[in-house]
C-alpha cells in the first residue's frame, strides 16, 4: 500500500479541483467541503481501492490524511 | 380496485431507521429545514409562513391519496425527525427523487440509509424501472455521492445537471453501499 496513491485516490473523492493538491498532513476535516456525503465517498474509495471496511466511528478518529492512511493499511494486513 | 403506484402502508422500517408519510403537524420541521442556510444553500426559496407550509402539505396529502407522490419524513428509534424524502411524477415507468434534506443532528449515514430506501420504495414497492432526479452544480459533495451509482446524464442547464438511474444500476450501487452504511 503506496502511500502517494491513497492521497491521489482520497483527493479524488472531492469534486472541488481546489482540494486537489491535498497532503499527507491536511486535517481533511477541517475542509470546507468536507461533509457525510464525502465521508461516504470516501469509504467507498478505501473498500474498493483496500478491501478495508472503515466505520464511521473509525473515520472520526483520524484528523489528518496520514492517520487515515495508517488506519486503513493496519487494517489491510 | 387496486390504484396504480399505490403505497399500503403508511411507514416502513429498515437499517434502523423509519420513512412514514408526511403529515400536516410535520410542517415545522419542514420549514426549519428548508430555511436553514446552510442546508437550503442549493434549493429554491420556500416561504417561512408555517401556514403556507400546511396548506402545501394538505394540497399534497390530496395528490398522495391519488398515489401520484409520495413525501416521507425519516424518523429515529426514538421518534426523531431527521429529514426528508420524496417521490413524484410518478408515470410511465420513471419517478422522480427529491427533497432529499436532512437535519444537521441526524447521524452520519442516515441520509444515505433514507436515499436508499426511498429508491426501494419507488423501485422495489411501486416497480418503476428507472428514477431522475437533478442536482444543483455547486452541490460538489452530493454530486458526487450520486455519481457512485452510475446514473446517465440526460440533460445540463447553467446551473443543474439532470440524471436518469437504472434500476439495475440501483441494485449492483446498493451492494457496494450497504456494506458501508
Amino acid at each position: 500500500m503506496e502511500l502517494n496513491q491513497f492521497i491521489e485516490n482520497f483527493s479524488n473523492q472531492f469534486e472541488d479541483s481546489e482540494i486537489k493538491n491535498i497532503n499527507e498532513s491536511v486535517d481533511f476535516k477541517q475542509l470546507e467541503t468536507w461533509d457525510s456525503l464525502t465521508a461516504f465517498s470516501v469509504q467507498m474509495m478505501i473498500e474498493d481501492e483496500y478491501s478495508v471496511k472503515i466505520a464511521p466511528e473509525e473515520l472520526k478518529t483520524t484528523s489528518t490524511v496520514l492517520d487515515l492512511y495508517n488506519l486503513v493499511k493496519s487494517k489491510s494486513i | 380496485m387496486l390504484m396504480k403506484n399505490k403505497l399500503d402502508f403508511s411507514q416502513i422500517d429498515r437499517y434502523g431507521i423509519t420513512l412514514r408519510l408526511v403529515e400536516e403537524n410535520d410542517a415545522e420541521f419542514i420549514l426549519q429545514l428548508r430555511n436553514d442556510s446552510i442546508l437550503n444553500k442549493h434549493l429554491s426559496p420556500t416561504s417561512n409562513i408555517i401556514d403556507d407550509q400546511i396548506n402545501w402539505i394538505l394540497k399534497y396529502k390530496v395528490r398522495e391519496a391519488k398515489g401520484l407522490e409520495y413525501y416521507f419524513i425519516t424518523i429515529g428509534p426514538n421518534g426523531e425527525k431527521w429529514g426528508t424524502t420524496r417521490l413524484s411524477e410518478l408515470e410511465g415507468d420513471c419517478f422522480e427523487l427529491g427533497s432529499w434534506l436532512f437535519s444537521k443532528q441526524a447521524p452520519q449515514g442516515v441520509s444515505i440509509k433514507a436515499d436508499i430506501l426511498t429508491k426501494e420504495i419507488g423501485f422495489d414497492l411501486l416497480n418503476f424501472e428507472s428514477c431522475k432526479f437533478n442536482v444543483r452544480k455547486a452541490n460538489k459533495s452530493v454530486l458526487k455521492y450520486h455519481m457512485n451509482f452510475r446514473p446517465t446524464i440526460v440533460d445540463e442547464s447553467e446551473i443543474d445537471i439532470f440524471f436518469n438511474l437504472s434500476k439495475e444500476n440501483f441494485i449492483e450501487a446498493k451492494k457496494r453501499f450497504i456494506k458501508i452504511v
